[in-house]
């Protein structure tokens, strides 16, 4: 009796208990291989914590990988190698700072790919034919095929949330489906040979300039199915572009960067947010907000030494809110939950984050609310309000703010303001040089 | 009664089923079953389409003009609404000549829209110059809408682009402070403006402001033509912008329920809330009866509002930014509000006749030009009144400049 009773609860546990008895599924598919040095990539399978690529890492489907700039790739079956870019010289029409995307087990094609953000080129790697690629992204899935080998293109995708949108918290039951999201753009370029997109209904063949080489997607109308003629490539395209001193300093960093996140990626991340090289200091914080690590992204802004830090990081910071759909409502949540934010103080920082109208820019109020929080308890508040002052009157530059500075800092500096833009007026206009 | 077995139901036995079962069902039936469809669309007499929904009476336009008789005021002329209501619904599709206000199918005044001679009534003249102009109007909407098809869809890209340049640009890369009024005068821009055809395009005001701008050119060269009347309700939900004598016009007409914003509400604001109500009634009270101010009422509620703007501070630190603005601007307007009503034509920044008796649009235009007034976004309210004023505006000018 006892026996059996004890058989029992054995069986009970075992099922109760996860992981015991039951063997759990390993679904883990491999659909392509890191062609990068280690440490290009960070992976972050479903659930779990980024892990940084090792060289000639295997890649698994459902694995967001975020990648340096230069990371590459190919398929599996080697048809299709992939390449990431960055915007180094701010030439691109959009402002990439890093790339992310996810491979799947492709079915009608040689690599399936969904572009979360950033800029790849596909190459057809095959000695021979056609190769095909899925592209995926926001509700959109192309079915690209580059037509011979060495048929290269671009695909950059792009989100953020316009000037002048409001912010306002989820309500508890509230359908996500139906927030406001961000707008995203996309850019698609045949680079090299000829390629067919399949839009889902509309086919269209292109080629490389002087030919119909672009098409454009965006959130908000969609694609145009007919592409753009270019009659050559745009600057920003070339890979072989040569990069500007400052563009071949950013490169520089990211890859001194690479190399010692390879051997210590803590180590490396400390570093370079301690480094005196402002370059080195964008690199850590971009790879902070790539890799979803807003508790450390916001403990260095919050401890900022410079205005430039401090400066980069509101731009890494709008960056990380336009990747899509429900970043603005997480960052809400993390500000209430874990950085101590009022529900109204966390309205107000990422009100002050999506930025103003056009309209509300010609109305005094606005100025004079920036500078009302420039007295604010919270440093993150003043910050911002000092950020886009600075940028909105640009004769206030010359006026000192310390972004790790005081309450008494900062009055300081909003009576300096008040005394440039007073109460109920209109900044004066900036001189043109 | 009837008897017979219900087997769906499984019941053993009989079961009764009284014959007035039948006799609800059919009733039911002819209840619930759609009319033909001619019965549907064909003006009936009967209760309300609940899918069809005309506009308000306060609404909607009116053309013509409220002349003294004997008993009071009386309003002559003719009515049509101002409404984007589903036409297919309508009652009155199908009844009757068009009306240009629809686009066609519908005609609300039914002894309208037909060309007249004139010859036995009297009245073609005046008529057909209210028709010319409404079909100038729509003609101007319809090529408008074409335009607006094909213009470049590129605005998302350029979103982004304009963000990232202010990040690293600051307001050089914006171009906005010139503001919407910077190219008032423009063809283009009339041309959209009297294409507007919905509230969301005219509760900013700016459209009413083009039209209003083109108007007083008209009017400057002489031309004369036939303006719609405005009721009361409708001006009560006009707002005015573009000077200090607008900020004291909205702010005097509606002494007694100002607009404050959210901030107001605070506990810490309730009697700095009181004070500037009980000062501003004070002084706002011979305005509002078309007499002179008391100067030193005045000098109170302008004492009040410096007061105000201090202790408003701390609050708006803690409140979102768009509640923080508006509790700014509440008071900078109304600032700028009491140095107008310091003024000299401050008597005559109010008529007292539009409130009981309403004006006709020329009369609005005059009024306007006089205190330099522009319109300022409807409140969230005033959408329908604005249309309504659009329209009355649109046609207005469509008459002054008709060719006789």
């Amino acid at each position: 009796m006892l026996a059996r009773l004890l058989g029992m609860v054995a069986l009970i546990a075992a099922i109760l208990t996860p992981g015991i008895g039951v063997a759990q599924p390993t679904s883990r598919v491999v659909v392509g291989a890191s062609n990068s040095p280690a440490a290009t990539f960070s992976a972050r399978s479903p659930g779990k914590a980024f892990t940084i690529l090792a060289d000639k890492a295997e890649i698994a489907a459902g694995d967001l990988l975020v990648s340096l700039p230069g990371g590459a790739l190919t398929s599996k079956n080697g048809a299709v190698a992939v390449k990431s870019f960055a915007d180094f010289d701010a030439r691109s029409p959009m402002p990439i700072l890093e790339t992310a995307l996810t491979l799947a087990e492709p079915k009608d094609a040689d690599l399936d790919l969904t572009l979360d953000r950033g800029r790849v080129d596909l190459r057809n790697a095959k000695a021979e034919g056609s190769a095909t690629v899925r592209v995926r992204f926001w509700d959109q899935s192309w079915k690209i095929v580059l037509d011979s080998p060495n048929t290269r293109v671009a695909v950059e995708l792009y989100g953020r949330w316009p000037s002048g949108s409001r912010f306002k918290p989820a309500e508890p039951n509230a359908d996500p489906a139906k927030a406001p999201i961000p707008v995203a753009s996309l850019v698609f370029l045949v680079l090299e040979g000829s390629a067919s997109v399949d839009l889902g209904g509309n086919t269209v063949a292109m080629r490389a300039p002087p030919g119909p080489a672009e098409l454009r997607w965006n959130s908000v109308i969609g694609a145009r199915p007919q592409p753009l003629k270019l009659e050559k490539l745009p600057v920003w395209a070339d890979a072989n572009a040569e990069l500007s001193a400052s563009g071949k300093k950013v490169a520089v960093a990211c890859e001194k960067f690479r190399k010692a996140r390879a051997e210590d990626a803590t180590k490396a991340l400390d570093a370079f947010l301690a480094s005196a090289d402002a370059v080195e200091v964008h690199v850590a914080l971009v790879t902070l907000a790539a890799t979803d690590e807003l508790e450390r992204l916001a403990k260095s802004l919050v401890s900022a030494k410079t205005v430039e830090e401090w400066d980069f990081g509101v731009t890494v910071l709008r960056h990380w809110l336009g990747r899509g759909r429900g970043q603005d409502q997480r960052l809400y949540e993390f500000l209430t939950t874990r950085r101590s934010y009022t529900a109204t103080q966390a309205e107000i920082l990422i009100q002050l984050l999506f930025g103003f109208a056009a309209e509300a820019l010609a109305e005094p109020e606005t100025y004079e609310v920036l500078i009302d929080y420039l007295g604010h308890e919270k440093p993150g508040i003043r910050n911002i309000a000092q950020w886009h002052l600075v940028r909105l009157v640009p004769q206030g530059k010359s006026i000192k703010f310390k972004p790790d500075g005081t309450t008494d800092d900062a009055e300081e500096c909003q009576a300096a303001w008040k005394k440039l833009v007073p109460s109920g007026q209109l900044p004066p206009m900036p001189k043109k040089d | 009664m009837v008897f017979f077995p219900d087997a769906a139901c499984g019941f053993a036995g009989n079961l009764e089923i009284p014959m007035f079962r039948h006799s609800a069902l059919i009733a039911l039936g002819l209840t619930f079953s759609p009319a033909l469809a001619s019965a549907q669309f064909y003006p009936t007499i009967g209760p309300p389409n609940p899918l069809y929904q005309h506009p308000a009476y306060r609404y909607q336009f009116n053309l013509g003009t409220s002349v003294p008789t004997v008993y009071g005021r009386t309003f002559v002329g003719m009515t049509a609404p101002a409404t984007r209501a589903p036409q297919l619904f309508s009652p009155n599709l199908y009844s009757g000549p068009t009306n240009s206000y629809s686009g066609g199918g519908y005609s609300w005044n039914t002894g309208g829209g037909g060309v007249s001679s004139g010859y036995i009534s009297g009245g073609g003249i005046r008529h057909d110059a209210f028709a010319d102009a409404q079909r100038e109007l729509q003609r101007a909407q319809l090529e408008y809408t074409a335009a607006r098809l094909r213009k470049d869809p590129e605005s998302v890209k350029d979103a982004i682009f304009e963000q990232w340049a202010y990040e690293k640009l600051g307001v050089f890369s914006l171009g906005s402070l010139a503001g919407p009024k910077a190219d008032m005068n423009q063809p283009q821009e009339l041309a959209k403006a009297l294409a507007a055809s919905d509230e969301s395009e005219v509760t900013s005001g700016d459209a009413l402001n083009h039209i209003l701008v083109a108007v007083i050119a008209a009017e400057a060269t002489g031309a004369k033509g036939p303006s719609g009347f405005l009721p009361p309700a409708l001006l009560d939900e006009v707002r005015f912008a573009g000077s200090s004598a607008a900020e004291a016009i909205n702010l005097l007409r509606q002494a007694g329920k100002l607009p404050f914003p959210a901030a107001f509400d605070d506990p810490k604001l309730k009697n700095t809330r009181a004070e500037i109500e009980k000062d501003f009634a004070a002084a706002a009270a011979p305005l509002r009866a078309g007499k002179a101010a008391d100067a030193q009422k005045l000098m109170q509620i302008a004492f009040t509002l410096k007061a105000a703007q201090e202790a408003v501070t701390p609050v708006i630190r803690e409140m979102p930014f768009a509640d923080a603005t508006a509790a700014r601007r509440f008071l900078n307007r109304f600032e700028t509000a009491v140095v107008a009503m310091k003024g000299n034509a401050a008597q005559t920044l109010v008529n007292p006749a539009w409130a009981t008796e309403g004006c006709s649009v020329a009369e609005l235009v005059k009024h306007m030009t006089k205190h330099k007034l522009l319109f300022a976004a409807a409140t969230p309210t005033g959408g329908p009144a604005y249309l309504t004023l659009h329209k009355g505006l649109a046609t207005y000018f469509f008459a002054l400049t008709q060719k006789k």
